[in-house]
């Protein structure tokens, strides 16, 4: 009798699991540079985009000194999309992320992921990896930020995946390129 | 004449990978080379000896799920051509978060066969050849390394033998292979004959292919098997219907041989 009494709320919990499974299976609490706690959950009504990042690796140093991630950032930002990077490398915190922060200029937070549960959650793999979640369709996007791994290909002349995947949300059209192969450093797991 | 070992101390400089300047002698690189193929052939053989600290890789063709596949780059007088880059038996590195890498520790040889015309008559043959890398071990450093030599075509070094022989043959030793496959989900079932264990693969890059999820089996009837899922990446233009690798494995005698091995994927299920 008394499970009769509370099967409408399981029923509810199980329909809403699984109508938006991938956003809420992947939902966490992170630390930022400065200490303040994100929750992905607080911004359901957004664009979000997570980049993996690592200071110490040399195709996000490439990429930080050609602007790609914080003018990308820049652009969307007043279109819904909230950017995150998120560091999983085992041996960095807080301290590291403020420091990279300061030196590139970064205007979105940078979230300790030390430990490595987010990052083994979502599949990152490689430093950069990009994920954008849509505030209704879940994951929409994930692999590398372009097509040019090598960084041989003029800036101008590449195919940013992710610039490309905004765009489509915006206008409301189809992801054109939902998935591709990411590239750079493995992720620093412990 | 004397041999001559160009020892180069490897450092990171702003080039075509755009990488920020860092030194490192994580790689030490050396230029070798062997004519002695010309007394019964127009090729020569011409490549960089990498030297690595200890715990460090660089990567193979494909460097799998992370890392930048080594380059060499030659430039050499007209009516001389460079062939491919020959490529020895790779290493697997596995990493926490299912990363798999694919690559080369301690000491490798990369090389090119260069035709020589037949009416080059002069016994020295000026190049260049260029080489990029990325090391790693728990942090990254690309570098890259130049020579520019003038070659005695009366050269013999028989470092080249050691390294031949670590090459994928184009047979797979007589081994029975099938595979079966459903639903992108790949089985390579080899029957060994209680001759070789340990089989190993390693795709060749494709763009739009990636190969995931690669696991073994050792049966007990003398059966090893690769199994692996192929992911398509949408976007590009899948224009093959084969996966080209190289499968390793270790034979009655200790040794690690390993054969190319192309996998018909016909079936491929596109997803977008």
């Amino acid at each position: 009798m008394k499970t009769l009494k509370y099967l409408p709320v399981l029923l509810l919990f199980i329909f809403a699991f699984t109508l938006n499974s991938e956003a809420i299976d992947k939902n966490f609490t992170l630390e930022d540079q400065n200490g303040n706690k994100i929750s992905l959950s607080d911004y359901g009504d957004k664009i979000v985009v997570l980049e993996w990042t690592n200071p110490d690796c040399p195709f996000v140093k490439r990429h930080y000194n050609e602007k790609t991630m914080v003018q990308l950032a820049e652009k969307y930002k007043d279109k819904d999309v909230v950017w995150f990077a998120v560091n999983s490398t085992h041996y960095m915190g807080n301290e590291d992320n403020k420091k990279w922060s300061d030196k590139y200029g970064v205007p979105y937070p940078i979230l300790n992921d030390s430990s490595g549960e987010v990052g083994k959650s979502f599949g990152a793999k490689t430093t950069p990896h990009m994920y954008i979640i849509d505030n209704t369709e879940g994951l929409v996007y994930e692999g590398g930020i372009d097509d040019d791994k090598s960084g041989a290909i003029n800036p101008d002349k590449r195919s940013n995946y992710v610039d490309l995947a905004l765009t489509n949300l915006s206008s409301g059209d189809t992801i054109e390129i939902s998935k591709s192969k990411p590239y750079g450093c493995s992720v620093k797991y412990k | 004449m004397k041999l001559k070992h160009i020892f180069t101390i490897i450092f990171i400089c702003i080039g075509v990978y755009g990488f920020s300047e860092e030194f490192t002698d994580t790689v030490k690189t050396e230029l070798v080379y062997d004519t002695s193929q010309l007394k019964t052939s127009d090729i020569i053989r011409v490549g960089v000896l990498y030297k690595l600290k200890p715990n460090w890789h660089i990567y193979w063709k494909n460097s799998g799920d992370s890392g930048l596949p080594t380059k060499l780059e030659y430039t050499v007088p007209k009516g001389f051509k460079a062939g491919e880059t020959l490529w020895p038996l790779p290493n697997a590195y596995k990493r926490d978060g299912h990363i798999l890498d694919y690559g080369y520790n301690d000491e490798v040889l990369l090389w090119s066969e260069i035709k020589v015309p037949k009416e080059f008559k002069q016994m020295h043959l000026p190049i260049t050849l260029k080489t990029k890398w990325i090391s790693c071990e728990t942090i990254c450093i690309p570098g890259k390394a130049e020579f520019t030599e003038n070659l005695d075509l009366n050269h013999e070094n028989k470092l080249f033998n050691s390294w031949i022989s670590k090459l994928p043959s184009n047979k797979n030793n007589n081994f029975d292979i099938k595979v079966i496959s459903n639903d992108n989900k790949y089985i390579i079932i080899i029957n060994n004959n209680g001759l070789a264990r340990n089989f190993k693969l390693f795709p060749n890059p494709v763009k739009a292919i990636d190969i995931v999820s690669v696991s073994y089996k050792e049966n007990g009837n003398n059966q090893s098997e690769i199994l692996f899922t192929v992911t398509l990446y949408p976007g590009h233009e899948i224009n093959t219907n084969k996966i080209n690798t190289v499968i390793s494995y270790i034979d009655k005698d200790n040794t690690r041989k390993g054969f190319n091995y192309s996998v018909n994927i016909d079936n491929l299920i596109v997803n977008n």
